[in-house]
């Protein structure tokens, strides 16, 4: 018999010792308890001196089990930020915190909690950054506070105060550019984005100076991402697409003309709810605020329309969690 | 009634959890509260050699890192003999909740006390030297522009105080379950320290202005805490900055000082009890 036990009735943990949602080490599970007749036990092999302790939850970022169990518990949004490398993403969803952790959200938005707050505020310092080499086709669950950075999801939970209070989870994807500039060039790539069909809303960021200056290559290349998307993926095209117009401050603001092609391009293709946003995460200008075009954004993700069937009211908890989509992903399709 | 008696105080290095402790010890031995003392704890050391050094006039020093408390305390309702029961306090270093969320560890010893007869009572000091700052957009913009990483701070407080709840909250829906809603007392201390003209606030509102992140997340109610929010002076003075006062506290009877409070001035219950934070977090108050 093992130490463990689990007040979900299909676990197997007390006599396998392996939790049913896969989490390792097992006692990170919400669900896993530990019994205290073994505690003692390990207590007293301790060194007198020692002060024994269990893990928690890991909170650098989360894989798509532990997303699902969250979403579980209560709706969330799942909000896909793809872009190549060094298009902002990651500056983007740090700008986002830090507005929260400031309260620069306030009035009307609350920070009501966050799963990976470590991996937010490693993020902000610049201390967690992509290895490299050797980065995980797939997005995977994360068990230790040692493991490198990986694609993930960072979750951040707002409530809403007007018109009527109501509390968001947000879940943005956290993924390397080079996930999008794969998907570009190889139609095959496109399993690793299945998670999206899950998805509530899209953002692509595109920087602004870079439409500027290589303007007819970041057409091409947003062309052929949105038609992955479509195509290869599958992805709904009822769901919010939104550009996000990064380092808009370099540009003064000016949202290049080239978006407009890419737009158009997009409802071509048959996606009914594009839009952009210009946006400044980190301003270099003084007349530009750090955060501009943040609060746009998740306004945007939430378009209240009648073309907008994804209302957290449509899915049944089976269906908010990622299994559904990973097995029968032409549902939405 | 059986007091329900477990208490989890929560806060990093110098956030006044061991003197509030102290002076929690003083008030149930002077009966001065809803709580009263039901005889001595057999281990009286540690909270006798603490609570002498606050009657005489000075506040504890930081606690050791070695130190791992489990103060026991034989408590009752006061005019309630029957409510005989114990209250379980542990105090340790603060460094061990640094390493909470640093490390991602939870000491065994206290996922035992997390029970539906457990509260959690979160220390937050006014002034500490500890106190880390959030990152502000200037110091943002200034990096993210020249790529370099800040080497000099550590974790913003407010960071790690609301990660500390939410891991608690975690911890306590394995064990208990996920409808279950723990008490939580959220403690400003030294309150005295607080800047005169912002003295009479809510300290739901001194957190908005200096730890905005924990007050949204206090604010927003999504927590899973019954959570309410308190300043606390446990002596109602500062013995080591106002020479004044350390001559007046020494003149007075101790016990007799201090005062904690919640709400804005107009419903201020600012009472001499220090133990209301206690109360709230068992469940004794509604």
């Amino acid at each position: 018999m093992s130490k463990y036990g689990c007040s979900k009735t299909d676990c197997t943990v007390a006599v396998t010792e392996k939790c049913l949602l896969s989490h390792v080490p097992v006692e990170s599970c919400l669900h896993v308890s530990v019994t205290q007749a073994d505690m003692m036990e390990e207590k007293l092999a301790q060194p007198r001196s020692a002060f024994p302790r269990m893990p928690v939850y890991p909170g650098n970022e989360l894989g798509l089990k532990q997303a699902s169990e969250l979403f579980a518990a209560r709706y969330g949004h799942l909000i896909g930020v793809l872009g190549a490398h060094d298009t902002g993403k990651t500056c983007l969803l740090c700008s986002l915190y830090l507005l929260a952790s400031c309260g620069d959200l306030r009035p009307t938005r609350l920070f009501a909690g966050s799963m990976t707050l470590p991996g937010f505020e490693s993020r902000v310092r610049l201390l967690r950054k992509w290895s490299g080499t050797g980065l995980p086709d797939k997005i995977v669950d994360h068990t230790s506070l040692a493991d490198p950075r990986q694609p993930g999801l960072l979750h951040l939970a707002l409530m809403e105060t007007v018109p009527v209070s109501a509390l968001r989870d947000f879940f943005f994807t956290d993924i390397p550019g080079e996930w999008t500039t794969d998907l570009i060039k190889r139609a095959d790539v496109a399993e690793r984005f299945r998670f999206l069909l899950r998805a509530d809303s899209l953002v692509i960021a595109i920087q602004a100076p870079q439409l500027l200056e290589t303007r007819n290559s970041q057409i091409q290349s947003a062309r052929m991402l949105l038609q992955r998307l479509r195509d290869a993926v599958g992805i709904a095209r009822t769901i919010p697409v939104i550009l996000a117009i990064t380092r808009c401050d370099v540009t003064g603001i000016v949202v290049p003309p080239a978006v407009y092609q890419i737009v158009e391009f997009a409802r071509e293709l048959g996606f009914s709810n594009v839009s952009h946003v210009p946006v400044a995460s980190f301003s270099d200008r003084p007349d530009v605020p750090s955060g501009m075009g943040l609060a746009s954004l998740l306004d945007a993700f939430l378009p209240v329309t009648a073309e907008s069937p994804r209302e957290a009211d449509d899915f049944s908890d089976e269906t908010r969690m990622f299994e559904r989509f990973e097995f029968v992903p032409e549902a939405h399709v | 009634m059986s007091v329900p008696a477990n208490i989890i105080f929560i806060g990093g290095p110098s956030s006044g959890k061991s003197n509030y402790l102290f002076r929690t010890w003083i008030a149930i031995e002077r009966d001065k509260g809803r709580l009263v003392k039901n005889g001595l704890p057999d281990d009286l050391e540690y909270l006798h050699d603490g609570a002498s050094i606050l009657l005489d006039g000075k506040f504890a020093p930081h606690t050791s890192k070695d130190t791992r408390q489990l103060c026991q305390i034989p408590i009752a309702l006061r005019g309630d003999p029957g409510s005989a029961s114990m209250l379980f306090v542990p105090d340790a270093t603060g460094e061990l909740w640094l390493d909470l969320y640093s490390k991602r560890e939870w000491p065994v010893q206290w996922d035992e006390l997390v029970t539906k007869s457990c509260g959690f009572v979160l220390f937050i000091c006014v002034g500490s030297p500890h106190n880390v700052a959030a990152l502000d957009w200037i110091t943002c913009e200034r990096f993210y522009g020249s790529g370099v990483p800040p080497q000099a701070t550590g974790v913003p407080t407010q960071v790690l105080l609301v990660e500390w709840l939410q891991i608690l909250l975690s911890i306590t829906k394995r064990k208990i379950g996920c409808s279950y809603m723990p008490r939580l007392s959220v403690v400003v201390t030294a309150w005295d320290r607080v800047p005169a003209d912002r003295r009479q606030e809510d300290p739901q509102e001194y957190l908005e202005t200096e730890f905005p992140l924990l007050a949204q997340f206090i604010r927003a109610g999504a927590h899973g805490f019954d959570a309410k929010v308190f300043g606390v002076s446990i002596v109602g003075g500062d013995l080591e900055l106002d020479p004044e006062f350390h001559k007046e506290f020494m003149r007075s009877e101790p016990s007799n000082l201090g005062y904690s409070f919640s709400g804005t001035l107009n419903v201020t219950d600012r009472r001499g009890d220090v133990l209301t934070p206690i109360y709230w977090a068992l469940g004794l108050e509604a």
